[in-house]
């Protein structure tokens, strides 16, 4: 197989009838999905385009799905752009992607007009009856699309193929076992990479996704109730979402009871909340994966079998069977247990490229020995160690990238776009894992009086709601090093 | 109410908290508002907001909220 468009026709012939998204009292089915995506690939071939990167204004809706897979008919591969972005966090994407077409709902076409966009937009309005069959696919066709946060400011696209996404999927589902009758409780909003795991296990499996309306989310009692009316089996979610359930009793009042599957992803899971979970529910398998969004999906998981403290770190785990992860320090394979390296991954999963930047590709994705013959791996930034069972445990990551409420951030990204600010003259962003709060601090531009409130108003427009600073710090003088550096040690005691 | 207000300020400056009662229905806060707001609340007012209490139509004002609040610390 060379086309994940394969799973798709294959679950349509196998399950026709059968539901593949819903939300909501709104639902479509196998054979719905699959001639929708044939019909919208063929609206798009019209413009001409291949392997093309084609937008697609991602909302928490079935026809996201639709679009993508409609992208993926017409030769191209899909990025998708969350609706509620800041506009000028749209246009890098659009520029740097080199996109003529994109996609989206009718009432998208606002966000269209305010991109200035002169390309074509189309939705699911368009389609006529042509159906477009599944195109010959060749060794690394470009499938999809993520933009990342970027150190300097600008989003960087990661790139992934068709063999990669195929390579992952299978594996995930011979070491999980999933089923066509499990129901997939999505969390996830599509234009975030991990979204990607419920999207390919749906079409592989023949399983059902449930998109869980975002304000289910809101409160913890109406969520487990929501899960419980759409008899919801498996859900792969951050730590945080499952985290609040626990921590609000929310258990006392009601308890999931079609759920079989626990995964957490994005972050670490609190153990104390875990544990939580395992009191009441115990029978459910509690996995913990680790991924990078330059692989295809995860590439370390760790099932949650035996009992541990509230206090106790949850073990990354193992890798998975078609990733090989090493730790390495100072150019050096580290072999023994407690020794911090950074990991290293080898797998036919991993991206193809930053997306028009050959300098990062080269820096990040780099070829390698180790000790078996030269190899391509990933340079993740993450350092780990191994414990006394050889499982990985996180230690830090080696630069200022942060994973704060399930969303991977570079503060740096912060830094420029807050730097930016004419009120601004310079500033520093720090992440207080503890008490989970990005915090700017800001010397202010001369003569400006501005509050750390209004600051962050502004950087409210500039910036994904998620990575805006939860504190803005207006300082008279930041803490310089040795080097006129701004000193994020001196500062970071302060905080 | 002022130590509310500060919690909400610091989630959605931008927000007429004294007009507003569709901030969860409205989708005005989203579900990491929601945790970062029930975490802060029960933090700054040392009180543990039980699961009954978690209906949309107790978060969709401030006033809502702070009622709810009173009701607890008057409960405990």
């Amino acid at each position: 197989m060379t086309n994940v468009l394969s799973y798709l026709e294959h679950a349509a012939t196998s399950f026709p009838e059968k539901t593949a998204v819903a939300l909501d009292d709104k639902r479509v089915t196998f054979s719905e999905l699959m001639h929708l995506s044939k019909k919208m690939g063929a609206v798009i071939a019209e413009s001409g385009i291949k392997n093309c990167a084609v937008g697609v204004i991602a909302e928490r809706d079935i026809d996201t799905i639709a679009l993508f897979f409609g992208v993926v008919y017409s030769e191209n591969f899909y990025v998708p752009i969350d609706p509620d972005m800041p506009i000028e966090k749209k246009k890098s994407i659009v520029e740097d992607s080199g996109m003529t077409v994109l996609l989206g709902r009718k009432s998208n076409i606002e966000i269209v007009d305010a991109l200035g966009f002169d390309g074509s937009f189309f939705t699911l309005d368009d389609i006529g009856d042509n159906e477009l069959d599944i195109p010959e696919t060749i060794g690394e066709s470009p499938l999809y699309m993520v933009y990342t946060s970027g150190s300097t400011g600008k989003p960087k696209g990661v790139l992934k193929g068709h063999k990669a996404i195929i390579n992952y999927i299978e594996t995930y589902c011979d070491v999980f076992d999933f089923v066509s009758d499990d129901i997939i409780g999505n969390q996830t909003p599509f234009f975030f990479d991990a979204s990607a795991k419920d999207i390919y296990l749906m079409i592989k499996t023949g399983a059902s996704i449930e998109i869980i309306p975002t304000e289910k989310f809101a409160m913890p009692t109406v969520l487990i109730e929501y899960l419980n009316e759409k008899k919801i089996t498996f859900i792969s979610w951050v730590p945080t979402a499952l985290a609040i359930v626990a921590q609000l009793k929310t258990f006392t009042y009601v308890v999931p009871e079609t759920l079989k599957k626990v995964f957490f992803v994005g972050e670490v899971m609190p153990m104390k909340y875990l544990n939580k979970w395992r009191e009441v529910l115990p029978d459910l398998q509690y996995v913990n994966l680790y991924g990078q969004s330059e692989l295809a999906g995860i590439c370390c998981y760790y099932e949650v079998k035996d009992k541990f403290e509230d206090s106790a770190v949850l073990p990354m785990g193992k890798a998975m069977p078609n990733c090989k992860i090493y730790l390495v320090d100072n150019g050096e394979i580290v072999t023994e247990t407690g020794k911090i390296g950074e990991m290293y991954i080898v797998s036919d999963t991993l991206a193809i490229e930053y997306y028009n930047d050959a300098e990062r590709t080269a820096e990040s994705f780099l070829v390698k020995d180790f000790g078996e013959g030269k190899v391509r791996c990933f340079k993740t930034g993450d350092l780990a160690y191994l414990d006394e069972n050889g499982n990985f445990i996180f230690a830090s990551r080696s630069d200022f990238q942060i994973k704060h409420m399930g969303h991977r951030i570079e503060l740096g990204e912060i830094e420029a776009v807050a730097g930016a600010l004419e009120e601004i003259q310079r500033c520093c962003c720090l992440y207080n894992s503890k008490i989970k709060k990005i915090v700017l601090f800001a010397e202010l531009a001369n003569g400006c009086e501005c509050t750390g409130r209004e600051i962050q108003g502004v950087l409210r427009t500039k910036l994904s709601s998620y990575m805006v600073p939860n504190k803005v710090v207006i300082t008279e003088k930041l803490p310089l090093n040795a080097n006129s550096k701004i000193d994020r040690q001196k500062l970071k005691e302060s905080f | 109410m002022d130590e509310l207000l500060e919690i909400l300020n610091e989630i959605r400056p931008d927000i007429d908290y004294d007009t507003e009662d569709n901030l969860i229905d409205g989708k005005i806060f989203d579900s990491f508002s929601i945790i970062s707001l029930i975490s802060d609340i029960c933090d700054t007012f040392d009180i543990e907001i039980g699961p009954k209490w978690m209906r949309n139509e107790n978060f969709n004002s401030a006033k809502a909220m702070w009622n709810m609040i009173q009701v607890i610390q008057e409960e405990e």
